[in-house]
């Protein structure tokens, strides 16, 4: 793999406004919830409290809620989409691919960018809305926070994976953000409107839209970790040997 | 309407159908379960359970639908990626000004949406009589058009963010997160009395105004729709504004 390839592509993902505004929004969105909870009456929040036993703080459980499992999963999707869709958006790929590196390389090398470039904003971002909501709440437990976000990886990992997949057949970007959003926005309100069917069910680890409600539950986490890393790797795979028999 | 039409049986006018039909689904089956299970102080609120079926319909679940997801795939490009494809300058050298150009796309998406949205809604009528006996029609399908007012003011959003951003994905995260931040106050009214002021300035509050029973009237209606469109109106005119600036 090229590495100054690999660093070319990361500088300009870093560089870009796609990470600018996802962590102005990130911070934004903390300074929000973190008021909205030092506002929020006792009853409340003793409420979210009972209901998320094993979260850092009520702001986590509103943070998982309203922020981890739409935007930051829409962020994740946009990266996945940048494998494929962005070269196909700017009529690059096919020039790219009669270059003297296999297709397998190059999509791995590409991986490799998005994911560095996912990682340096989710951390940056995270980091900085953990430390925001600490100092305007003040009873965070930001160690236990920021090893939560280190746990639901594999569910933002399966995302990534599956945008890729569909990127293949789909090509542009719009599409293959747009279904795959759906997909998980559809698999997300599933297990949601289930709990409230239920609120003491525990909702299956075999959608992996429930791990972040799973760490929140204080549930048992290596099946869920596992088979939601399994679901990514599986549609990395499929989309990887499509890619290789695909006529671009 | 050519637009509008091209954009129902496209991609997005599919996910935007499938993504409906499974909210009104989910709704009617999960509300059937949920209506025998305390949902806390917020069910209280509402003294009938036509009010609090048409909380959980439209409070709590269309709203999501409507303002975050379905209404800005039908406009979140609508300009971008014009602009990244290179087909602005071919749009803008036939006989229409760029006012014009803004909102043909506008009322297009505008148009779409609704061809998808409001014959599902008048089905998901039928379905949720046979739950919710007493459910009558004149709050129903009021609320229900202001809600695809509300989605008006999100592609109001939307287009000005696709004038300004020069990047499709770009454009979908900022009005994805634009729109997540301005529905919570909204959202979270009737567990923290303080956000109802928040509220009152948003107008997730105005479409979902008429959820409690004795509040509907005509002239109050009229006004409220006037409204909802007045706080489209200065999004539409930066878009219009900012576009008329632009040198292509």
């Amino acid at each position: 793999m090229n590495m100054d390839i690999w660093l070319a592509d990361v500088k300009h993902l870093i560089h870009s406004k796609r990470t600018s505004y996802t962590i102005l929004i990130m911070c934004v969105f903390a300074i929000a919830m973190a008021l909205v909870v030092k506002a929020a009456p006792p009853g409340l929040a003793e409420a979210l409290r009972s209901a998320a036993p094993g979260s850092a703080g009520v702001f986590e459980y509103m943070w998982f809620e309203n922020v981890l499992n739409k935007f930051l999963l829409l962020i994740f999707i946009s990266y996945g989409a940048f494998i494929i869709c962005d070269l196909e958006d700017d009529r690059s790929i096919a020039m790219i691919v009669t270059k003297p590196v296999t297709r397998t390389n190059f999509i791995l090398r590409r991986t490799a960018s998005s994911l560095s470039g996912f990682f340096f904003v989710y951390f940056v971002g995270i980091a900085l809305s953990g430390a925001i909501a600490a100092v305007i709440v003040g009873n965070l437990d930001y160690p236990l926070f920021m090893l939560h976000h280190v746990q639901i990886l594999p569910m933002f990992l399966f995302t990534y994976a599956l945008t890729f997949f569909l990127s293949v057949p789909l090509r542009n970007t719009t599409p293959s953000v747009l279904t795959a959003f759906s997909i998980t926005l559809a698999a997300s309100f599933l297990y949601t409107f289930t709990t409230m069917a239920d609120p003491t069910a525990v909702p299956s680890g075999y959608n992996p839209l429930t791990l972040g409600y799973l760490i929140l539950i204080d549930s048992p986490l290596t099946e869920p970790m596992i088979i939601s890393l399994a679901y990514a790797a599986g549609l990395y795979s499929a989309g990887l040997l499509w890619f290789n028999k695909k006529d671009i | 309407m050519l637009n509008a039409t091209r954009m129902v049986f496209s991609i997005r006018g599919l996910l935007a159908l499938m993504f409906t039909i499974y909210m009104i689904v989910a709704i009617g089956w999960f509300y059937d379960a949920i209506a025998t299970t305390a949902l806390g102080e917020i069910l209280n609120i509402f003294t009938t359970q036509e009010s609090q079926f048409q909380w959980f319909v439209f409070d709590s679940a269309l709203v999501k639908l409507t303002t975050l997801f379905v209404a800005p795939i039908f406009v979140f490009d609508a300009i971008s990626g014009d602009r990244h494809q290179e087909r602005l300058g071919l749009y803008l050298s036939r006989p229409i000004s760029r006012t014009q150009h803004v909102l043909v796309r506008t009322l297009s998406a505008f148009v779409a949406f609704g061809i998808v949205y409001l014959p599902l809604i008048s089905l998901g009528y039928l379905q949720f009589t046979t739950i919710v006996p007493g459910l009558t029609p004149g709050p129903y399908f009021a609320t229900s058009f202001l809600l695809y007012l509300l989605a008006f003011f999100s592609m109001s959003v939307g287009i000005f963010i696709s004038v300004v951003s020069k990047n499709n994905m770009v454009s979908f995260l900022a009005t994805f997160g634009i729109m997540s931040f301005a529905m919570l106050p909204n959202a979270m009214k009737y567990s923290m009395p303080a956000m109802e002021t928040a509220a009152i300035a948003t107008p997730h509050y105005y479409a979902t105004y008429f959820i409690k029973p004795g509040n509907l009237d005509a002239l109050s209606y009229i006004g409220i729709m006037l409204v909802m469109i007045l706080f489209c109106l200065p999004f539409l005119y930066l878009a219009i504004w900012r576009f008329n600036k632009e040198d292509l």
